[in-house]
């Protein structure tokens, strides 16, 4: 017998075996397998394991770019909300002014300049004729009086603040104190009042808005008294300092109320 | 270059005639294997095991990733068809054959048959390449696919089953193919620290 012929023979055989044992469905007994298991196993753990490294780093990648997309996704939220939170507190401050100074007001605006001369204290305003702004307007913040409008155009407005020199306004002691008084700006950030002799006006005194002028609504809040000012020989009225209750360095948003 | 293909070409032409490869011990159906004894059994007992874990592991990895993995039981059986006379090479591929039929838990005789079929097809192409190289490699590996999954057809020809299908041999074989071939210079480190150096083409041939 040649070696090719004993080849194809053993090769028939072989195939004929495999022939029989898939036809019979010759399955090997499980317990067999039991042998190789724990080999078997260390070959998928270290797949598993390694499966699960490519996975971490792939997944590593991956979360870097959606946090990356996240946090500029944040950034714009952030600056919405900020917007948003601004424009909320506008309302709130103007439902509070409506509710406790003047219900007739006209809308907020935003100070968008200030004047730099140390002897003078205006604002400028983002509101003009086109919004209904009218000079001698008052404007106020919910914590008190702002000034008045004394110039205005289409798009702007300018606010002559209580300290300015050329502002006056009339004052009164608050709940129902009485006296009557005028308050005159002294620059750079307080008021010089005068008031009757009679008034017992003293230090720490809360003084507001009165009628006098008819300019602005009555009960607004103007400042503190900071200091009652000595009474000469021949005085006759009583001066005091007056500290605003505005600090009109910080003020952004502001309400501009309908003019008596 | 010592990748050459000598398709069709003379026996003696090549590597092994007077050069001592056809010595008396190959003649008398000696092998490449490591002389008998302890470390013998103990290399094979080893790259058994190595051959179970890897291919495991492979198996593993490629399931997750959806392919076919590369198979190094059919690289076994390639390397047994290089280094044995091709009687046994044909039942050593077959005993290999059984032991993954054993691993995977189904039907004994069907990867048996499959790599029997791939040792045939070893065997017959070493007549005709030469002993090393990477085409010479990618040649009998391929040759070793080809040997296999025709077996298969034939077998599930014989099961009238429809084991095999157009889809399966489109989409499964050639994955198969291309990973056992990247596979198979790595798994010929393991095979001849297991199995011995690779004799020539004509050795054992007889």
């Amino acid at each position: 017998m040649t070696g090719g012929r004993q080849f194809g023979l053993v090769f028939a055989g072989l195939l004929l075996l495999s022939m029989v044992l898939t036809r019979f469905q010759v399955v090997p007994p499980t317990a067999l397998r039991s042998v190789t298991a724990p080999i078997s196993l260390v070959g998928l753990v270290v797949a598993d394991n390694l499966r699960r490294a490519v996975l971490s780093v792939n997944d590593r990648r991956d979360l870097r770019a959606v946090n990356a997309s996240l946090q500029a996704e944040n950034d714009v939220l952030r600056q919405r909300n900020e917007v948003l939170n601004r424009e909320a507190a506008r309302l709130k401050q103007l439902e509070i002014i409506t509710g406790t100074q003047a219900p007739n007001a006209v809308g907020i605006a935003q100070v968008i300049a200030v004047d730099p001369s140390p002897l003078l204290s205006r604002l400028t305003l983002n509101r003009g004729t086109r919004d209904g702004v009218r000079i001698r307007m008052p404007v106020t913040v919910p914590g008190g009086l702002v000034g008045q409008i004394t110039g205005v155009s289409a798009s702007t407005a300018t606010v002559v603040s209580l300290v300015d020199p050329e502002s006056t306004v009339g004052v009164t002691l608050q709940n129902g104190g009485g006296g009557r008084g005028l308050a005159h700006g002294v620059p750079p950030d307080s008021l010089r009042a005068e008031f009757s002799r009679g008034v017992p006006i003293k230090e720490g005194d809360v003084l507001v808005t009165s009628s006098l002028g008819g300019v602005f609504p009555v009960g607004v809040r103007v400042g503190k008294v900071q200091q009652v000012l000595p009474l000469g020989p021949n005085d006759v009225n009583r001066s005091v300092i007056i500290k605003p209750a505005v600090d009109l360095g910080v003020v952004e948003d502001v309400t501009i109320l309908e003019g008596l | 270059m010592s990748g050459r293909v000598r398709l069709g070409g003379d026996g003696r032409s090549q590597r092994g005639l007077g050069g001592g490869g056809l010595d008396r011990t190959r003649l008398n159906g000696g092998s490449s294997f490591p002389p008998r004894g302890p470390a013998r059994v103990f290399r094979a007992v080893v790259y058994a095991a190595l051959l179970i874990a890897a291919q495991g592991a492979l198996s593993r990895l490629a399931d997750a990733w959806g392919v076919a993995a590369p198979d190094l039981f059919l690289l076994t059986a390639v390397a047994l068809a290089w280094r044995l006379p091709p009687a046994q090479a044909l039942l050593a591929a077959y005993g290999v054959g059984l032991g993954q039929d054993l691993l995977g838990g189904g039907v004994l005789g069907l990867h048996a048959a499959g790599l029997a079929g791939a040792a045939l097809w070893v065997v017959i192409f070493r007549r005709s390449i030469s002993d090393s190289g990477p085409l010479q490699n990618v040649v009998a590996v391929t040759g070793a696919v080809i040997g296999q999954w025709l077996t298969f057809g034939v077998l599930a020809y014989w099961l009238k089953s429809d084991l095999i299908s157009v889809r399966l041999l489109a989409g499964t074989v050639p994955v198969l193919l291309l990973g056992t071939l990247l596979l198979s210079p790595l798994w010929d480190w393991a095979v001849r620290w297991g199995l011995g150096p690779r004799p020539g083409p004509q050795e054992n041939l007889v």
